[in-house]
C-alpha cells in the first residue's frame, strides 16, 4: 500500500487506469480522485470534490454504511451490489473494493471502482 | 414475498394485495417508503418531505398517523402483528423487513452470492435473481421523486446483473440466452460497450456474423452521432477477430470453476490448521452426499474457530451453506439462529408456507397474514426435516452454539436423529469446554468432534518473529493482534480492555487471585500466594483449578501457570506500581519464610 504522498502526488493514486476515490466517511466528501475517477462519474474534479458521497448512492446509504462498518473493522471490504449514479444520472453497475487507511493520523477510505457496464458518455474538461 | 419490482405486490398463502388494496394511495406511499428504507428508519419529518414536499398539511403528525393506522389495518387483520411490522419509534417510523421476505433483499442477496460462485452456479444465482425483476422498482409510482434514486439504482444492478449472466452464458457455450441477456442490457444501457462485445459474440457464435457486424456499425455510428466517441480498443478488437472469422473459442470468456474466497478481513493468510481445515471439509462433504452430521468445533475464544469456518466456506461446491451466529441477548427467543442460517442457505427459494403451514413457527416471515393455528413442537421439526430433505444438499454453519436457544439445540438433536438420507451437515462452533450436564447444549452428542488448539511454534514459524510464540502462546487471536501491531509484546488497548473484561468476568475472588499470580514467576505454587491473600491454601488451589477448566490457567508440575503469557502481561500492566511493589514485597517474605517448594518473585514482575 502507498504511502500518503505518494497517494496523494500522484505517483501511484493519479496514474491509475481505475478510477480511484480517497473519501472521508465522516464528512461524507471525497478528498481526492484520480482523471478515471472524475471521468467515471463525468465530473470535473472541482465538482467531484464539492459532492457528497451521498449524491453519488442516494438510495444506497444503508447498504454504504454497512460497507463502511466492514471496511473499519477488516481493513477491506468489497461488493458487486452498489451503483454509482453518474452526473448526468446514470446509474453504473460496479465492483467497488474499499480499504482503510491512516492518513495524517486520520481514517481514510481508498475506493477503487470497476464500472461492470462499460458505459461511455462524452468527456468532460477539468 | 413484497414485491417492489413491478407494481407493489404483497403475496402471503392463498392472500395477495397490490397498489389498491392500502387503504388508499398515501398508505400504500407510505408503506413504499419505508420499505424503501430497507429496515432503516425514517423520521417523520422525512416522510413528510418525500409525501408533501413544501404544501405539507396543517397537522403533519396527525396525518401521518392516521396513514400508519390506515395501513397496519388493510396489511394484516392481526393487530400485534401489524404493529411488529410497521413499527412507531419516537419520531419515526420503520418496516421490519427483517420479518418479510422482500424481493429487493433476495435480489441483492442473489447478485452478490453470483460474485463468488463458479460459473455453473452464479448463472443459477443470476437467473433467480433476474426472475424476480418483473419490472421496474415502484413502477406504480412513475412521477414520485422519492422512487426515483431507488429506480435508478436497480435498473444499474439489473444491468449488472444481466452483463454477468450474458458473460456466464457465453462460458458455458449456452449462445441463445447469452444473446438474450445481452440485448436486454442494451436495452437498459445503450452505451454500454460491455453489453455491445456480448451480444456481437453470441451473435458470431451462432453463425449471424453479418447481423454482428451489422450490431458494431450501428454502435459506433449511435457513439459518434451521440456522443462523439469512438469504440473502445477491446470493442474494436472484436471487429477485427470478427471480420477474420477467428475462432469462436478464443473470444469466449473461461468459465471460474471454484468459488472464490471471500477475502476481505482477512490480512493473515490461515496459519496452521491445513489439518483441522482437510479433516472438517471431509466430514461436511461426506455428510452432504448422504448421511447429516452434526459436527462441532470448540475452543477457546480467539483460538480460530470462526476463522475456520471462513475457510470452509470457501472449500464447499455445489451446496447451499447458511450461517449464523448466536447471541446471548437473544437466548430467550426460539429458533433465531437455526432460522436466520436457514434464511441464508435459501435465500433464492421462495418458500410456500401452504405447503409446511408449521415452518411458519420457525420462520416467521411465512406468516403476513392471520396467524394460523398453533402446531405441536414435533410437527414444526417434521417440517424442518422435510425442508431440508427438499432443498439439500445444505450446510448450516452457526457460530457460538454455546448461546443458542433451547429450541434451535433441540431442533439440531432432532434433525441429527432424522438425518439419515439427508443430505446436510450441521456444523457449530463452541466456546470452551462443553457445559454442565444440566446444560441442554451437553445433551446434544455430535457426530465428529473437532477441538482447537493453540498453534505450534513450527505454525508460526514462517512468519519469522522472534519471541512471537512465547508471548502469544499460540493463541491465534493474539498473533494477529501482534503482527497488526507490529509488536509480539504490546497488546492493543481494545484486546487490553477485552482481556482485562474476561478476567473480570471470572468474579471479584477469581480477579485478585489472578492479579496476584501475575506477579509471580511462573510456573507458581498456591502456597505463597495464599498466604498473600489471606485464603486458604486448600481453597485457592480449587480456585486455581476452576481457572484452569476457563482455560486461563493451565496446571504445570505441581503448581499452576498462565496460559498464555499475554493475559499476564495485561493483568500485570493493569495495577499500580504501588500495589505491584506491595505483592512482591509480601511474596519475598513468604518466600524468605521456610515453606517447602516456595518460588522466587518473577525477574519480569514489574
Amino acid at each position: 500500500m502507498p504511502d500518503e504522498r505518494e497517494l496523494m502526488s500522484g505517483t501511484v493514486f493519479e496514474r491509475a487506469d481505475e478510477p480511484a476515490y480517497v473519501m472521508d466517511p465522516e464528512s461524507d466528501r471525497i478528498l481526492a480522485a484520480n482523471d478515471a475517477g472524475c471521468a467515471m462519474l463525468g465530473y470535473t474534479r472541482a465538482e467531484l470534490l464539492e459532492t457528497p458521497i451521498s449524491r453519488i448512492h442516494p438510495s444506497e446509504l444503508p447498504e454504504l454504511s454497512e460497507l463502511l462498518e466492514r471496511v473499519l473493522r477488516h481493513g477491506r471490504a468489497s461488493t458487486i451490489v452498489l451503483t454509482c449514479r453518474t452526473k448526468s444520472g446514470t446509474f453504473l453497475p460496479t465492483e467497488i473494493s474499499v480499504h482503510a487507511l491512516e492518513i495524517g493520523g486520520r481514517t481514510r477510505i481508498l475506493g477503487l471502482v470497476h464500472d461492470r457496464s462499460e458505459h461511455r458518455h462524452p468527456r468532460v474538461g477539468d | 414475498m413484497i414485491r417492489l419490482f413491478g407494481p407493489l405486490s404483497i403475496e402471503e398463502g392463498p392472500r395477495s394485495l397490490g397498489p389498491r388494496d392500502l387503504g388508499g394511495v398515501r398508505p400504500k406511499q407510505v408503506l413504499q417508503i419505508l420499505l424503501a428504507a430497507r429496515g432503516h428508519r425514517v423520521p417523520t419529518d422525512r416522510l413528510a418531505e418525500l409525501l408533501w414536499g413544501d404544501e405539507r398539511p396543517h397537522n403533519v403528525a396527525g396525518s401521518l398517523q392516521t396513514f400508519v393506522s390506515v395501513l397496519r389495518r388493510h396489511l394484516t387483520p392481526d393487530r400485534q402483528r401489524a404493529r411488529e411490522l410497521v413499527v412507531t419509534e419516537p419520531e419515526a417510523y420503520r418496516f421490519a423487513t427483517e420479518l418479510v421476505a422482500l424481493d429487493l433483499d433476495c435480489f441483492d442477496k442473489l447478485l452478490e452470492r453470483s460474485g463468488r460462485e463458479p460459473t455453473r452456479r452464479a448463472r443459477g444465482s443470476l437467473d433467480k435473481a433476474l426472475g424476480l425483476v418483473r419490472g421496474d422498482v415502484l413502477e406504480d409510482e412513475p412521477y414520485a421523486a422519492w422512487a426515483l434514486d431507488v429506480r435508478g439504482s436497480y435498473q444499474g444492478r439489473v444491468l449488472g446483473a444481466r452483463l454477468e449472466a450474458a458473460d456466464a452464458a457465453l462460458a458455458e457455450h449456452d449462445f441463445v440466452a447469452a444473446l438474450a441477456h445481452a440485448e436486454a442490457a442494451i436495452a437498459l444501457d445503450r452505451f454500454s460497450e460491455r453489453a455491445q462485445r456480448s451480444e456481437m459474440t453470441a451473435l458470431y457464435a451462432v453463425g449471424r456474423t453479418h447481423e454482428a457486424l451489422s450490431r458494431y456499425r450501428s454502435f459506433r455510428l449511435r457513439l459518434d452521432e451521440e456522443l462523439g466517441l469512438e469504440p473502445t480498443g477491446e470493442t474494436r478488437a472484436l471487429e477485427t477477430a470478427l471480420i477474420r472469422q477467428e475462432d469462436v473459442h478464443s473470444l469466449l470468456p473461461r468459465p471460474i470453476l471454484r468459488a472464490k474466497r471471500d477475502t476481505a478481513g482477512r490480512a493473515l493468510h490461515l496459519l496452521g490448521r491445513t489439518t483441522e481445515l482437510e479433516t472438517l471439509a471431509g466430514f461436511v462433504r461426506q455428510a452432504s452426499e448422504g448421511d447429516l452430521a452434526l459436527i462441532q468445533i470448540e475452543g477457546e475464544a480467539g483460538l480460530g474457530k470462526t476463522r475456520l469456518l471462513d475457510e470452509l466456506v470457501g472449500e464447499l461446491e455445489d451446496v447451499r451453506v447458511g450461517r449464523a451466529s448466536c447471541s446471548e441477548l437473544e437466548r430467550h427467543l426460539p429458533y433465531v439462529p437455526l432460522a436466520t442460517a436457514l434464511r441464508d442457505a435459501l435465500a433464492d427459494v421462495d418458500l410456500d408456507a401452504r405447503r409446511m403451514p408449521a415452518l411458519a413457527q420457525l420462520l416467521p416471515e411465512l406468516v403476513l397474514d392471520a396467524p394460523g393455528p398453533e402446531f405441536e413442537e414435533v410437527e414444526v421439526l417434521e417440517a424442518l426435516v422435510a425442508l431440508v430433505a427438499e432443498h439439500g444438499p445444505i450446510v448450516l454453519l452457526i457460530d457460538d452454539l454455546q448461546w443458542a436457544d433451547s429450541r434451535t439445540l433441540a431442533a439440531l438433536g432432532y434433525l441429527q436423529r432424522r438425518g439419515a438420507g439427508l443430505e446436510a451437515a450441521l456444523v457449530t462452533t463452541v466456546h470452551g469446554a462443553r457445559g454442565s450436564s444440566d446444560d441442554p447444549l451437553h445433551r446434544l452428542a455430535p457426530d465428529k468432534l473437532l477441538r482447537l488448539e493453540p498453534l505450534t511454534r513450527s505454525d508460526l514459524a514462517p512468519l519469522g518473529i522472534p519471541d512471537l510464540y512465547e508471548s502469544t502462546g499460540g493463541n491465534p487471536r493474539f498473533v494477529t493482534e501482534a503482527l497488526a501491531n507490529g509488536s509480539p509484546t504490546g497488546p492493543s488497548k481494545t484486546l487490553t480492555e477485552a482481556l482485562l473484561a474476561q478476567c473480570r468476568a471470572e468474579g471479584a475472588w477469581a480477579y485478585r487471585v489472578l492479579v496476584a499470580a501475575s506477579v509471580v514467576e511462573q510456573p507458581f505454587e498456591p502456597e505463597p500466594l495464599a498466604d498473600v491473600l489471606g485464603a486458604d491454601a486448600a481453597e485457592l488451589t480449587e480456585e486455581l483449578e476452576r481457572l484452569c477448566e476457563r482455560r486461563i490457567l493451565r496446571i504445570e508440575g505441581f503448581g499452576f501457570r498462565f496460559r498464555y503469557d499475554l493475559v499476564r502481561q495485561v493483568l500485570l500492566g493493569s495495577i499500580s506500581p504501588a500495589r505491584r511493589r506491595l505483592l512482591r514485597q509480601r511474596l519475598a517474605e513468604r518466600v524468605d519464610a521456610p515453606f517447602p517448594a516456595g518460588r522466587a518473585l518473577g525477574s519480569q514482575a514489574g
